[in-house]
C-alpha cells in the first residue's frame, strides 16, 4: 500500500515537473522567438528611418529646385526677384518699426534721429522736414521745453506693413510702403484734470529706392490726413 | 559607566540582573530588557527550531507554492515585456513607413523639371499684363473726372428739373467706371446711382463707393485746374503664393496714388485688390485715404472767411 502511494506520489510529482519544464520550455521559445522579432524590427525601423530621411532629402532637393524655379518665373512675369524683395522686406519692416514706435517726445526723437543716421538724410530731406518732423515744443522763462507729444501724451504704435514693388531698374528697387499705425493720446482733461486716452488707427505711405546693399533713397513719406474711405 | 554616574544605578542593575525577575514588574521600564547578543541568539534559535520541528512537508509544499507562484509571475512580467517590444517596434515600423510613402508622395506630386513648367510665369505675366492695364483705365477713368465735375460746377444746375448735360455727362462716365469694378461693393443702389441728385448717396468721411470721384481737390473755394493734379498707377503686386484652379489668373494689389503735377507731392492713396477670374478682371475693396496735404484741399476752402472776420 504504502510502496504503491510513494510510487503514485512520485509520479504526481514527475508529471508535475514535466509540466513547470514544458511550460518554462514554452516560454522560453515564445520569449526568444520575440527577441528575435525585436532584434529585426529594429533593423526595420532603423531601415525605415533611413528611407524616410532620404525621401525628406529628396523631397527637400526637389523643393528648393521648385522653389529656385518658381522664384526664376516669377521674376520673368513681375520683374522682380522674390528672394531680393523678401530681404528688402525685412528691412523696411525694421526701418518702418523705428520710425513709427515711439512713446515719449524723447523717443520720437530718438527714432527720428536713428532713421536720419540709418538714410543718411539731413534736415532738409522731405521724409524729415514733412514726415517726420522735429517734435515741436514751447519754451518756458526758464529755458525749459514743453514738448507737444508729452502734452498730449501721444505715444505711436506699429501695427502692420504692407510693401509692394513700384517699379525695378538694375538693382534699384522702388516700393511703396503702406504701414499701420495705432496712434494713442492720453491727454489730462482740461476741466477736471482726469486723463482721457484716444485711441486712432492711421496709415502713412512712404516710398522709397533700396540697392541691393540695402541703402535707401529718394525716400519720401506721407502722413494719412484722415481715414480711410472704404468701398 | 553607568554605575558610577548614576545614584540609582545599583538598584536598576538588581532589577535587571534577573535575579528578582520572579518579581512581576510593576512598570513598562521594569519589564524592559536590554536585547543583548545572547538573548538575540537564543530568540533565532528558538524561532529556527519552530521550524524546523514542523512537518517537513509542509514547509516544502509551501516553498514550492511561493517558487511556483514567483515563476508564474516572472513568466507573465517576461511574456507581457516581449509582447509588448513587438508590439511597440511593429507600430515604430509602420508610422514610419507611412511617413516614407507620405515624404515620397509628395515629392513626386512636385513636377520632375519644374523649369519645364512655365504655367506660374504665364499666370502671372497674364494677371500683371491684364491689371496693369485695367488700372491704367480706372486712373485716367478717375482722372476725367476732375474736368466733368469742374465742367458741371460751372455749368451749374439744370433748369426745370432737368439736369445740366454737364451733369449728364458726369452720370455717364460714373457708368463707364462701373465697368471695371465688382458690383458687390456698391454703396449706393444701382437703382439710384445714376440719378442726378445722388450724389450724397453715403457718408464721404468714412465711405466711399468706388464708381464715385476717389479725391476732389479744391483750389480755395474753386475746384482745382484739373491738370493740376492726377491720379496714377503706383504699384501692381500680383500676388504669387496663390493657389488657382481652372482659368482663373487670380489676384493683385494695386496702389494708386493723387499726386500734385508740378511737386509731385501725393494727395491720396488709393489701394484696391484686383481679381481675374479668367474671363474678366474687376477691382474690389477700393479704399482710399487722404495725406495730410491732400485733406486740406479736399474741400472748399472759404478765404475771405478769416480776413472778413478781422
Amino acid at each position: 500500500m504504502s510502496t504503491v502511494t510513494s510510487f503514485q506520489a512520485e509520479q504526481t510529482v514527475r508529471r508535475r515537473r514535466m509540466w513547470v519544464l514544458v511550460v518554462i520550455a514554452a516560454v522560453m521559445v515564445m520569449v526568444t522567438v520575440a527577441g528575435l522579432r525585436v532584434i529585426t524590427l529594429r533593423g526595420d525601423l532603423e531601415d525605415a528611418q533611413a528611407a524616410t530621411t532620404a525621401a525628406q532629402q529628396d523631397l527637400d532637393a526637389r523643393q528648393v529646385g521648385v522653389t529656385a524655379a518658381q522664384d526664376d518665373q516669377i521674376k520673368e512675369a513681375t520683374g522682380a526677384d522674390p528672394q531680393r524683395v523678401a530681404t528688402d522686406r525685412a528691412r523696411i519692416d525694421r526701418l518702418m518699426e523705428t520710425a513709427n514706435t515711439w512713446d515719449s517726445a524723447q523717443a520720437y526723437t530718438v527714432a527720428r534721429g536713428e532713421v536720419m543716421d540709418q538714410l543718411d538724410l539731413d534736415e532738409n530731406a522731405q521724409f524729415v522736414t514733412d514726415f517726420m518732423s522735429a517734435a515741436t515744443y514751447s519754451t518756458d522763462g526758464t529755458g525749459e521745453r514743453t514738448y507737444y507729444l508729452d502734452v498730449m501724451g501721444v505715444q505711436s504704435q506699429l501695427s502692420g506693413t504692407q510693401v509692394y514693388v513700384e517699379s525695378v531698374r538694375a538693382d534699384q528697387y522702388r516700393y511703396m510702403v503702406i504701414a499701420q499705425t495705432t496712434i494713442t493720446s492720453t491727454a489730462v482733461r482740461s476741466g477736471d484734470g482726469a486723463a482721457e486716452s484716444n485711441s486712432s488707427s492711421g496709415e502713412v505711405f512712404v516710398e522709397l529706392t533700396m540697392d541691393s546693399s540695402g541703402a535707401v533713397h529718394d525716400i519720401t513719406g506721407w502722413a494719412a490726413g484722415g481715414q480711410a474711405r472704404q468701398s | 559607566m553607568r554605575d558610577e554616574s548614576s545614584p540609582g544605578s545599583a538598584s536598576e542593575a538588581q532589577t535587571h540582573d534577573g535575579v528578582s525577575s520572579s518579581q512581576r514588574p510593576r512598570t513598562w521600564r521594569e519589564a524592559y530588557q536590554p536585547a543583548d547578543g545572547a538573548a538575540l541568539e537564543a530568540r533565532l534559535k528558538q524561532w529556527r527550531h519552530r521550524r524546523t520541528d514542523q512537518d517537513p512537508q509542509i514547509g516544502r509544499a509551501r516553498r514550492r507554492r511561493w517558487l511556483v507562484t514567483v515563476s508564474a509571475l516572472i513568466l507573465v512580467a517576461v511574456t507581457a515585456v516581449s509582447g509588448l517590444a513587438v508590439d511597440h517596434y511593429s507600430r515604430a515600423v509602420e508610422a514610419e513607413q507611412t511617413r516614407t510613402t507620405q515624404t515620397a508622395d509628395q515629392a513626386a506630386a512636385l513636377p520632375q523639371d519644374p523649369s519645364e513648367d512655365r504655367s506660374l510665369q504665364e499666370r502671372l505675366t497674364a494677371l500683371s499684363d491684364a491689371a496693369d492695364q485695367q488700372s491704367t483705365t480706372l486712373a485716367q477713368q478717375q482722372n476725367q473726372y476732375a474736368q466733368l465735375l469742374v465742367d458741371a460746377a460751372t455749368a451749374g444746375p439744370g433748369q426745370n428739373g432737368v439736369p445740366s448735360q454737364a451733369t449728364q455727362a458726369v452720370i455717364e462716365h460714373r457708368k463707364s467706371v462701373a465697368t471695371t469694378l465688382n458690383a458687390s461693393e456698391y454703396r449706393v443702389p444701382e437703382s439710384s446711382a445714376y440719378n442726378a441728385g445722388s450724389s450724397a448717396a453715403f457718408d464721404s468721411v468714412t465711405e466711399l463707393d468706388s464708381r464715385w470721384p476717389w479725391y476732389t481737390r479744391y483750389d480755395g473755394r474753386e475746384m482745382a485746374k484739373p491738370e493740376s493734379w492726377s491720379w496714377q498707377v503706383t504699384s501692381v503686386a500680383a500676388r504669387t503664393n496663390q493657389s488657382v484652379s481652372g482659368d482663373r489668373l487670380g489676384t493683385a494689389d494695386v496702389v494708386f496714388t493723387a499726386t500734385d503735377s508740378s511737386t509731385g507731392e501725393v494727395l491720396a492713396v488709393a489701394q484696391a485688390v484686383y481679381d481675374h477670374d479668367g474671363t474678366e478682371g474687376r477691382f474690389t475693396s477700393v479704399q482710399v485715404t487722404n495725406t495730410v496735404t491732400g485733406e486740406e484741399q479736399a474741400n472748399p476752402q472759404d478765404e475771405d472767411s478769416s480776413e472778413g472776420q478781422s
